[in-house]
């Protein structure tokens, strides 16, 4: 594969869930895409969209009240959001793969950690008995598990332990893009790191793109070569690792995200937390979704949804502040 | 696990111990004498006299209880029927069979039934397969046994006389009495079987299997059936010791010799032997299924089995 096509390439996405008689806006008119052996961190609060936009591109959202309303994901240029649930079934697992949020529950408490993690290799790889058995070994192995515990179930492992097992069963097939859910955030710091190293050593070893999702800005800062800041379903700010983090300009949401990390030099008695709260996505506000919370706000704001505004090579702003 | 299983055995003995002396008292407090209940009314007074003082009757209450319980221990003797004089066990062992099958059949005909009909429902929840599913179900739990078996006999016996109404000869006398008893229990696993499944296919685990690609059947069946199997399990398990106990109503409706109408008849005639030793049996029977539902658990769930395994068995390899 050419090393400039791009693995994926989500253009306009919007997701809606139907639950009441309510039409709650998850993800409203997202675009980003992403390299192979490159790290996009998406970060934002509970609520943002964050695991919705990744569940579509697994098109694993639920059946009954998730629904993409409009936009594409080329995954490979093939636009996933028409495909077949067969066609899904081919790439789910082998080509994209997905870490879950939580290692308690993600997985099944009757069945083997072995036969949970070869069940994706006997679904994808053209193995046999032994070939699978083998690979369960090595993919074991490489997420720092000894093999002999393969025929342990879930309830004999530690969460760190289980969150591994989570990551072998999304690594067992060598995916090209593996959308990661806050893999860490069950977990204690030391395992956090661990984890963390092991994810960047695979993306080196396998060259795997990866969609790292969480809301801790330390984690993104070390692991990811791309940030998209998350708001309210929208990605309100995007750009190189180093745009984020460096640059001047930025959207006044990531000041105020950034500035809610508590800082060690100086001596405050209190967090330093975005006033307001996370509106409802039942009912957005008109115009920039952040005006009710933006320290900047101006009249403009309240009416207008604001466009993009790219204020260096790639690092693009979704605010009226940059026009 | 067999230590499990053998303290489980052991536990038999306090509970039937329990049950043979709730059994006793209530049969010992009820109005009437043995001597009565064997010879009948018609007989003399001093013959009914010298036989209740041969049959203890006049001994206290808790010498007559250690007596029976001290004939059991020594001598595997439960006593005789008052009424056909024959160890009370013949009877229940002759009769046994007869009850045995009819549950069977209806266990088995109300779990074919009640699985897939349950499965079918939660995965297509508020379809019109699970609403019609939901409604039969309600039917089926609501309407009384001896109604259904009556209106069986009425249609199927009386209108068409496609089925024979009454005794256990041949196969065709099963069908109406297993068909009406399993009604209710597969209304039961319905029920159960689809409320457990709607809340296991909601889990993230199930996420997860959808994650790897595998198919929807696997996932549904593979990974959700046999976590929604506990609760299932225990009901089939209770079901099924009621079965082999209370089809009192349907062996008196098609006039089947079996353990039930054996039961009542006793109770009837004061033949206290007998209703002592039928009760028991039932009661045995009752918590060797128990005993059973708790072992397919442990072969089922994981977590269950470590449980009753020794802790050194569970850690293996660096735990």
């Amino acid at each position: 594969m050419n090393p400039e096509d791009k693995i994926i390439d989500v253009k306009n996405l919007w997701v809606k869930y139907f639950t009441d008689g309510q039409e709650i806006s998850a993800v409203n008119g997202i675009s980003f895409s992403l390299f192979a052996g490159k790290t996009l961190g998406i970060v934002g609060e509970t609520g943002a969209g964050k695991t919705t936009t990744a569940l579509s591109i697994m098109q694993l959202l639920p059946k009954v009240s998730g629904k993409i309303t409009d936009g594409e994901i080329l995954f490979n240029n093939k636009d996933i959001v028409k495909a077949s649930e067969a066609d899904m079934r081919v790439i789910r697992g082998a080509m994209i793969s997905m870490i879950f949020q939580d290692p308690m529950t993600s997985l099944n408490p009757v069945l083997t950690v072995g036969d949970q993690i070869s069940e994706a290799i006997k679904l994808h790889m053209k193995l046999d008995k032994a070939g699978v058995e083998a690979r369960v070994d090595e993919i074991l192995e490489l997420v720092g598990i000894p093999a002999l515990r393969k025929n342990e179930y879930p309830h004999q492992f530690s969460g760190g332990m289980k969150q591994r097992v989570v990551i072998a069963i999304a690594l067992a097939c060598d995916p090209m893009l593996l959308l990661a859910d806050e893999p860490t955030t069950a977990l204690d710091v030391t395992i956090q790191s661990q984890i963390l190293d092991m994810m960047d050593d695979l993306k080196k070893k396998l060259n795997t793109a990866i969609i790292l999702i969480t809301h801790d800005l330390g984690v993104v800062a070390e692991f990811c070569d791309y940030v998209a800041i998350m708001y309210a379903g929208e990605i309100v700010e995007m750009g190189t690792a180093e745009d984020i983090y460096e640059s001047e300009s930025h959207h006044p949401y990531t000041i105020g995200l950034f500035n809610s990390i508590p800082n060690l030099e100086v001596d405050t008695d209190r967090l330093n937390p975005i006033d307001g709260l996370m509106p409802d996505p039942a009912e957005l506000p008109a115009g920039c979704k952040f005006h009710p919370r933006c320290p900047d706000c101006m009249e403009i704001c309240k009416s207008e949804i604001p466009d993009e505004y790219e204020v260096s090579t790639g690092h693009k702003i979704k605010c009226h502040l940059f026009r | 696990m067999l230590k499990f299983i053998l303290k489980r055995i052991l536990l038999l003995f306090p509970v039937l111990l329990g049950v043979s002396f709730i059994v006793f008292t209530i049969m010992s407090f009820t109005p009437g004498d043995p001597a009565t209940a064997i010879l009948g009314t018609g007989a003399s007074a001093e013959d009914i006299e010298r036989l209740n003082r041969e049959l203890g009757h006049f001994d206290p209450f808790l010498v007559r209880y250690g007596n029976y319980i001290r004939g059991i221990v020594t001598e595997l003797d439960f006593g005789s029927s008052f009424r056909t004089r024959q160890p009370v066990f013949d009877e229940i062992f002759a009769r046994f069979p007869t009850t045995l099958r009819i549950a069977i059949g209806a266990i088995i005909l109300a779990i074919i039934i009640g699985i897939p009909i349950g499965v079918v429902s939660a995965v297509k929840q508020y379809s019109i397969f699970d609403i019609t599913g939901t409604v039969v179900a309600m039917f089926m739990a609501s309407v009384p046994q001896f109604w259904l078996a009556l209106m069986a006999i009425l249609v199927f016996s009386l209108h068409l006389g496609l089925l024979p109404s009454t005794g256990i000869d041949t196969y065709r006398h099963y069908i109406m009495p297993v068909v009406t008893l399993s009604l209710p229990t597969a209304a039961n696993i319905i029920r159960l079987t689809r409320t457990t499944m709607l809340e296991i296919i909601r889990q993230d685990y199930i996420r997860t299997a959808r994650a790897k690609g595998a198919s929807e059947f696997n996932v549904i069946m593979k990974h959700g059936f046999r976590n929604a199997m506990m609760p299932v399990i225990t009901t089939i398990g209770i079901n099924f010791g009621f079965l082999l106990g209370g089809t009192v109503l349907i062996e008196a409706i098609f006039a089947i010799p079996g353990v039930g109408t054996l039961t009542i008849n006793s109770i009837r005639t004061m033949d206290i032997p007998q209703t002592t030793a039928s009760v028991l049996f039932l009661a045995f029977i009752y918590v060797i299924m128990m005993l059973v539902v708790d072992v397919l658990y442990a072969y089922i769930d994981p977590r269950i089995r470590s449980k009753y395994m020794t802790q050194k068995k569970v850690k293996t390899v660096g735990a």
